[in-house]
């Protein structure tokens, strides 16, 4: 029988929560009796869809849920009672606690709503009838703090609770006043890619941690949006990601398994065979290498897909014991991540292997660390696994030396999580899809402009008028662009200044991919092919 | 792309009447594109990571360390920039379009000015989507005037989401204005007007300002051009329609602390 692999884990003094898929299950710490479970309880009360974001409130008696169903779920920790449910407008992305009794909603639309935790009379009378001049749909009538015209991925408050830190897939941190998120106060630019993980380490509120599909994490003075240095980590952790994207081909779209597709399709099939791409660099990972002849033209196959490495970061966090140190995970990584938090030496990635994609991870105070694994991932195709730990446990707990892990006798907590589990169908596990994020982070470009860019290689010059990209020949509208540059830069022969006033210093291979922070990046209007 | 048949533009026939450009003039019909854009897809657009990263000499090889302070968000055609550009020579103007064949038409239209005449050094246009990006060219308050001229209605309820006035994009369109800067909006659409009027009003970093008070204050020329320099503008003002002008001052704000 296949079993949920947990989500998320609170850790409490005395209750602890603990998510899988669409169940929330509440655990005395000390014992790790089972106190409370909805998978117990009747059907209506579940999520129809797993649980893909959820938060505890400071005073650690409320609990926030949401998923697929667009539902904003606020539960009592106690007994684990339904207190109310939301329809929220966009499917969520991210949720957490504000001041103790808001809850801050982000969203795939880029929103950010705010929640009383008791929904209030007036809230839900503001209903879903929308007027000419609303530019948000808002069913449970949230406040909308702020929004990006991009995914927002993630989001923190400060310490002081005055400034709302927001990330999104587009590459930009937004630092703007909480709760009038109307006022910006700084941008942190600087990433590449998309932003997935944010930090601020309480033994250094002025600094934010940032990661995302970079191969950097970056420090940045918030306040003022000045990085304050890159931390390279890619090196360190690339050997050690087990979980790849498929690459997204629009013909493969129909052979998918019955998911509902997002954004495009995944599914949890890379074990099934996979191929390394051929441009990520050393992929000196033996186990990869072993299909290397691709047959064409059988998209259907699902043994013949590639796969990319795709970065993500999933969580960076910090613990002050025993010294102060980042704490980070990758999206299906089997390794989790650290280094030291001082500023003058070049900071070393040190890792402590899993042998199993890391799903998740939660810091204790004491200098301990929970692990959550997708730790049947091995049985399900030809990933072996070639740990020495115990291959079945979803949960592993280690402890901080000075400078390393041990690994101590496990506290009861973790043993029953590991023995309790609650009971899933294949068909459930592939709707729990833990690794969505390797393909909706990354952008896809659309087809329609890469045609509009490959027309006009033609114009540009007359060198490259002929340039065999185009589908034979120039087009009329070509031509007369053409007649008319011909007829400047014989103009500006005659009057003989000619170079100085052709300002197009076309970089013809910068393309879509932004080289970094250079100026040349920035032809006039131009679009390479 | 299927070509569209157009009467002569005005620019053609304005650089027809000039017979020395006659042929260095681009001609827009060489450069049609429909004119939507889905601001929310993923363009393959080429956006510098942070305004630190731009070197705006590329822009403006006559001036040296100085930034654009006036940008027209959707410049089409660039109507607005080639007016404005003789009467503000010291002020930098900038384009943003989305729309590559639309760029390129005003950056071959910039190219050519420039070869014809002395003025115009300080004009220039970047392919950007504004909805995303804005943040990534310009700095915090670096600019005086921001310009939606005629922007695409989006008709639909459903397409609300994707107009340039909304309540969450004001709080960037704040942050790149300097206190004191001006948003100009003007459309032909009732129901755009009334739309960029209310969210804006409604947004604790805008206050209306009187056209009769900027004429005032000596921006009679940028209001005429806001009103009759663009296609858009002269095509309404073609078919005898109505414009609605609504211009707003960046203001300051206190903390309110809770």
């Amino acid at each position: 029988m296949s079993r949920y692999p947990y989500t998320r884990l609170f850790l409490q003094s005395e209750h602890s929560i603990v998510i899988a898929g669409p169940h929330i299950q509440v655990l005395d710490t000390n014992t790790g009796d089972v106190l409370h479970s909805t998978g117990k309880c009747e059907e209506d009360q579940i999520a129809p869809g797993p649980i893909r974001c959820a938060a505890l409130s400071d005073c650690g008696k409320y609990l926030a849920t949401s998923g697929d169903d667009k539902k904003l779920k606020t539960w009592q920790v106690d007994d684990l009672k339904l207190l109310s449910s939301r329809v929220l407008p966009k499917k969520p992305t991210y949720i957490n606690f504000a001041n103790h009794k808001d809850i801050l909603v982000a969203d795939k639309f880029g929103d950010i709503f705010r929640y009383q935790l008791h929904p209030s009379s007036n809230e839900s009378s503001s209903g879903c009838e929308r007027d000419a001049l609303s530019s948000h749909e808002n069913p449970s009538g949230g406040e909308l703090i702020l929004g990006h015209a991009s995914l927002l991925t993630t989001f923190l408050l400060t310490a002081d609770g005055q400034y709302i830190v927001t990330a999104d897939r587009d590459e930009h941190i937004r630092v703007s006043w909480y709760p009038q998120g109307y006022t910006i106060e700084s941008y942190c630019l600087g990433h590449q890619k998309y932003v997935s993980a944010l930090h601020i380490p309480s033994f250094s509120s002025r600094t934010l941690i940032s990661g995302g599909g970079d191969s950097v994490l970056k420090l940045w003075d918030w306040m003022s949006g000045k990085l304050l240095r890159n931390i390279d980590v890619f090196s360190a952790v690339e050997p050690f990601i087990a979980v790849k994207a498929p690459k997204k081909k629009r013909e493969w779209k129909n052979e998918d398994e019955d998911i509902e597709p997002f954004e495009g399709k995944r599914g949890r099939r890379k074990n099934k065979g996979k191929r390394k791409e051929k441009r990520s660099g050393n992929d000196g990972d033996a186990e990869e290498s072993q299909n290397s002849a691709i047959p064409e033209g059988q998209p259907g196959e699902v043994s013949t897909e590639e796969s990319e490495v795709v970065f993500v970061v999933h969580r960076i966090a910090s613990i002050l014991s025993p010294v102060p140190r980042i704490v980070f995970s990758v999206v299906g990584a089997t390794a989790i991540f650290w280094f030291p938090m001082n500023d003058d030496s070049e900071a070393c990635i040190q890792h402590e292997p899993f042998y199993k994609p890391i799903i998740d991870f939660t810091l204790e105070d004491n200098g301990s660390i929970w692990v959550l694994l997708d730790a049947d991932r091995s049985s399900q195709g030809g990933w072996s696994s070639k740990g020495e730990s115990d291959d079945s446990n979803l949960v592993e707990v280690r402890r901080w030396t000075l400078d390393n892990f041990t690994a101590s006798d496990p506290p009861p907590l973790a043993l029953a999580l590991n023995s309790c589990t609650l009971p899933a169908t294949q068909a459930d596990l592939k709707v729990l899809d833990l690794y969505l994020d390797l393909l909706a982070l990354p952008k896809h470009f659309e087809a329609e402009d890469r045609t509009q860019d490959l027309s006009e290689m033609g114009v540009d010059d007359v060198a490259t008028a002929d340039s065999g990209s185009n589908d034979g020949g120039i087009t009329k509208r070509e031509l007369g662009r053409l007649k008319h540059k011909q007829a400047l830069r014989r103009l500006q022969e005659e009057v003989g200044r000619g170079a100085s006033l052709d300002f197009e210093p076309l970089p013809t291979d910068s393309k879509r991919v932004k080289s970094g922070g250079r100026g040349d990046t920035l032809a006039l209007g131009m679009d390479g092919a | 792309m299927p070509k569209r048949k157009r009467t002569t533009s005005t620019a053609a026939a304005a650089a027809a009447m000039m017979s020395n450009a006659t042929s260095v003039l681009p001609q827009k019909k060489h450069y049609r594109q429909r004119a939507h854009a889905n601001p929310f897809s993923d363009h393959s657009l080429v956006y510098p990571s942070s305004p630190d990263s731009i070197d705006w000499s590329i822009h403006y090889p006559a001036f040296v360390n100085q930034r654009p302070s006036f940008a027209d968000i959707g410049c089409g055609f660039g109507g607005l920039l080639i007016t404005l550009a003789p009467q503000f020579p010291d002020t930098l103007i900038i384009g943003l379009e989305i729309r590559v064949q639309v760029t390129q038409y005003v950056q071959d239209r910039i190219t050519a000015l420039r070869a014809t005449s002395d003025n115009y050094q300080n004009v220039s246009v970047i392919r950007a989507n504004a909805m995303k990006f804005l943040p990534n060219f310009f700095q915090k308050a670096s600019l005086t005037a921001l310009f939606f001229l005629f922007p695409d209605p989006h008709f639909k309820i459903r397409k609300h989401k994707a107009r340039i006035i909304s309540p969450t994009l004001l709080a960037e369109y704040a942050y790149v204005l300097a206190p004191g800067g001006i948003v100009y909006t003007i459309t032909d659409v009732e129901d755009l007007a009334q739309w960029m009027r209310a969210h804006l009003d409604a947004h604790p970093l805008f206050q209306f300002v009187e056209e009769q008070e900027l004429r005032n204050e000596g921006k009679g020329p940028i209001l005429d051009a806001v009103y009759s320099s663009t296609e858009e503008g002269k095509k309404v003002e073609r078919n005898a329609g109505q414009k609605w002008l609504a211009c707003f001052r960046r203001i300051e704000v206190k903390r309110i602390n809770t």
